[in-house]
């Protein structure tokens, strides 16, 4: 999935562009764990957000056919 | 102040000398005079050089404990980051800086082992890890660059732009800024695993303009995820930065990596794309870093695609793992199987080893002492002498002792924990049940493991990342009621409500994880109302078999640490102590260090005087106050000095029943009676949550001070005994009506 959006503060959108989370980037979940979390995957490396996080985080369907944008 | 550096200026060397604009001792370095200033001007923002340098020696002088020298010019040597030897000679200052859980602190540890020595950053309570190393001689370290080397080993961080003091402290430390000593070089050490980050992480420090050796972990871990980064490929990729592969776990690259430090302390190139930052203190840098996140980003991806490294990722071995340890419905009962086995272990596993230390080599060291004090005559071993040797510092010494194995427990899981990428899964689960709280979900080990021992639990505080949140777990354990106050629990519950006393103890658990709680809110509303709920999002480090020898070479170390940061004070609380109950307070008491009843001695009266404050409270007596006095040593001794108060002896092989419905049960309701006025089981649910409430014992408050300093193990201590004083009183006065 490629992320669309970051609704966040300023502060944390910058941490999460830190962390590899960026406007255009690929990011796949790879687990869902309790309390909503996620772990996603950046690359070869794993970022575990929590609910509200992962609702801030836009993306759409990397593939070229689907379209649509979801959290 | 930016200095905009053209492709063919941003080859040039950058050293120490960037930092160093009054000295001549180091090259300057070639772009200052490209962008139209001098190296002087590029100062400008700085501290003034004297300044610093008062401000570099005072650091020098807190952290070590010696005078500041007078003689400012005489060590400008290496720019502003010299720090200074015994002698007044210079030392190369060289920091070590990285992203969390990248093997940054075992490598620090590998190379320093119990030579470091952990401190707080000046006016803060963030732990840098700070050691000397002689290279003087050493093979493959050149002639100049030889002489002490000061490593200083800071927080992780993902940034230079910090979000808590602990990444303040890592940047300020990195750009040498706001007092804190410019440093020679900088260790980068790097996360092959997740070289994106990685490499952002590196462009801001490249920026900084110091001499930057990147040192890359976790190479085996890439090689298996189908990463295998040539070291002298990413050195290439970099423009020239040296990188040497590392493994901090066994050691290996360690050398290269110092051999590498030395010969680059006259600079290292600042890779195409990135530009010098020159800030002076933190809001400049804050700025610097946030203008040009998305240079150093696109730098970083850069590298990125030029080692073919841009691919997605495959399914890992970690992630099968974290499919059953992150399940939605798994997590939280793994985790807490994982916190009852910690639980078990510092408790159950403990216990016969304390005993050991207890009873065994306590009675080897008394016979030994015994054995030896005879040769001195007869009389010798009854005069005070002995009491102070026996009473007094063995008795210290074996309180120290029993510490031990609890700690040396905790302090063999944590680093499983930890090595095994455990810990990260940890706080990840239980992040939304401690929010509440304001704390993250690494808080709840150390509670949980309060309940034990509070003692570990202090120590498992070092696996919070945010040193606030460290601040107020620690103050918030004592509030954990440790095994050691259920002995106290059991007499006075067997001794006031026999039926009822499984009860009693219950009550007293619950009301401990209450208090930890509502403590919690109150803390987390008044002195850590800074401490906001963050939006939650944490690297998982890929799970590894964590390796024997950097296990117990960190295990040594903390043990080691905690050992020299608490005996002094234990020891010579006890010995005060002793001496209180060896003074005679009356004439028929009898002489120095043989005073029977311990009534009579200075400690009695102490206890007399203290006495009357818990009058409110039901048990204004002092046989009360001298076994609360007592219990903040140590709680396990609070019901052995009852005994002794009441002159009860005791065979020591009686149960804490048995006791309570014994003679000591007999005595502890008659002066409870006559002490709250007839209202003697009211009294006696008042002194038991005074004991939950007040200072668990005399090692916790020296690891308090150990680990947070004196102002917090203080405020630690009248926070307890406040909290204790006014639950006891409004327990009492409320149940003596019904009671």
């Amino acid at each position: 999935m490629r992320v669309t959006g970051v609704r966040m503060d300023e502060r944390h959108v910058l941490r999460m562009l830190e962390l590899g989370i960026r406007v255009g980037g690929l990011v796949r979940v790879t687990q869902r764990s309790n309390f909503g979390g996620r772990v996603i995957a950046i690359g070869t490396g794993r970022i575990a957000i929590d609910a509200a996080t992962a609702q801030s985080i836009t993306v759409r369907a990397a593939e070229p056919n689907t379209h649509g944008e979801q959290s | 102040m930016s200095a905009d550096i053209k492709p063919e200026e941003s080859m040039n060397t950058v050293g120490c000398a960037a930092c160093c604009g009054h000295g001549d001792g180091g090259p300057k370095p070639a772009h200052t005079g490209d962008t139209g200033h001098d190296g002087h001007d590029d100062m400008v923002s700085m501290p003034t050089a004297p300044t610093r340098w008062r401000l570099e020696r005072l650091f020098d002088a807190i952290r070590f404990g010696r005078a500041p020298s007078a003689d400012a010019d005489a060590d400008c040597h290496h720019g502003s980051g010299g720090g200074h030897t015994l002698t007044g000679e210079t030392a190369r200052r060289v920091v070590f800086v990285g992203n969390p859980n990248v093997g940054k602190s075992t490598l620090f540890n590998s190379l320093l082992g119990a030579g470091a020595r952990v401190m707080n950053a000046p006016g803060t309570t963030v732990l840098v890890e700070r050691g000397r190393l002689d290279m003087t001689g050493k093979p493959g370290i050149p002639e100049s660059s030889a002489g002490i080397w000061d490593i200083i080993d800071t927080p992780g961080t993902y940034s230079l732009l910090p979000q808590s003091p602990d990444e303040r402290v890592a940047a300020q430390a990195a750009a040498g800024i706001d007092g804190m000593p410019a440093p020679d070089a900088l260790v980068a050490v790097l996360d092959a695993t997740n070289l994106v980050r990685s490499l952002y992480f590196l462009a801001g420090v490249l920026e900084l303009g110091r001499p930057v050796v990147v040192a890359l972990s976790m190479n085996d871990l890439a090689r298996r995820q189908g990463d295998d980064i040539d070291p002298q490929t990413l050195s290439q990729a970099l423009d020239g930065v040296p990188v040497i592969a590392i493994d901090p776990r066994t050691g290996e690259g360690t050398d290269s990596l110092m051999r590498t430090v030395a010969g680059n302390f006259d600079g290292t190139p600042l890779p195409h794309g990135l530009r010098l930052m020159h800030a002076g203190n933190d809001e400049e840098l804050a700025t610097m870093v946030r203008e040009g996140a998305d240079r150093r980003f696109d730098w970083a991806a850069g590298i990125i695609h030029r080692l073919g490294l841009d691919h997605a990722g495959r399914e890992t071995v970690s992630d099968r793992i974290d499919r059953v340890l992150l399940n939605p419905w798994l997590g939280v009962p793994v985790f807490l199987a994982v916190m009852y086995l910690v639980f078990q272990a510092t408790t159950t596993l403990a216990g016969p080893m304390q005993d050991w230390f207890d009873v065994t080599v306590r009675g080897w060291l008394t016979d030994g002492i015994d054995a030896v004090m005879s040769l001195f005559g007869p009389g010798a071993t009854s005069g005070w002498v002995h009491g102070l040797i026996v009473d007094g510092l063995l008795d210290g010494v074996i309180t120290v002792a029993t510490f031990i194995p609890p700690m040396g427990i905790m302090f063999i899981m944590l680093s499983l924990l930890e090595d095994c990428g455990y810990l990260a899964r940890a706080a990840f689960v239980m992040d939304r049940l401690m929010r509440a709280l304001g704390l993250d979900g690494r808080a709840f080990l150390p509670i949980v493991v309060g309940f034990g021992c509070n003692l570990p639990g202090l120590a498992a505080t070092r696996t919070l990342t945010d040193s606030r949140q460290r601040v107020m777990v620690g103050m918030l354990i004592p509030f954990a009621s440790c095994s050691a106050r259920l002995s106290v629990y059991l007499v006075l519950a067997y001794a006031f409500f026999r039926s009822t006393a499984g009860l009693v103890v219950f009550l007293m658990y619950v009301i401990s994880i209450v208090l930890i709680l509502a403590i919690g809110v109150l803390l987390r509303h008044t002195v850590f109302r800074d401490l906001k709920p963050e939006p939650f999002a944490m690297v998982l480090p890929p799970y590894q078999w964590p390796k024997a020898v950097a296990l117990v070479r960190s295990v040594l170390i903390r043990l080691w640490g905690f050992l020299r940061g608490a005996s002094s004070i234990i020891i010579s609380v006890i010995i005060a102590l002793w001496l209180l109950a060896s003074i005679p307070a009356t004439a028929a008491a009898g002489g120095f260090g043989h005073v029977e009843d311990v009534h009579d001695s200075v400690y009695g009266v102490v206890a007399d005087a203290v006495a009357p404050v818990f009058a409110p409270a039901g048990f204004g007596d002092w046989h009360a106050s001298a076994a609360l006095i007592t219990g903040f040593v140590a709680k396990e001794v609070v019901v052995g000095s009852m005994s002794q108060s009441y002159n009860i002896s005791s065979t020591g092989d009686q149960t804490e029943q048995q006791q309570g419905q014994g003679a000591l049960g007999d005595k502890l309701r008659e002066s409870f009676d006559e002490s709250s006025g007839g209202h003697g089981r009211a009294a006696a649910i008042a002194f038991l949550l005074f004991v939950l409430a007040y200072t668990p014992c005399l090692a916790t408050v020296a690891e308090l001070k150990r680990q947070f300093g004196r102002r917090v193990a203080a405020g630690s201590v009248a926070l307890g005994l406040a909290v204790a004083y006014v639950l006891a009183v409004v327990a009492f006065q409320l149940l003596r009506l019904v009671m």
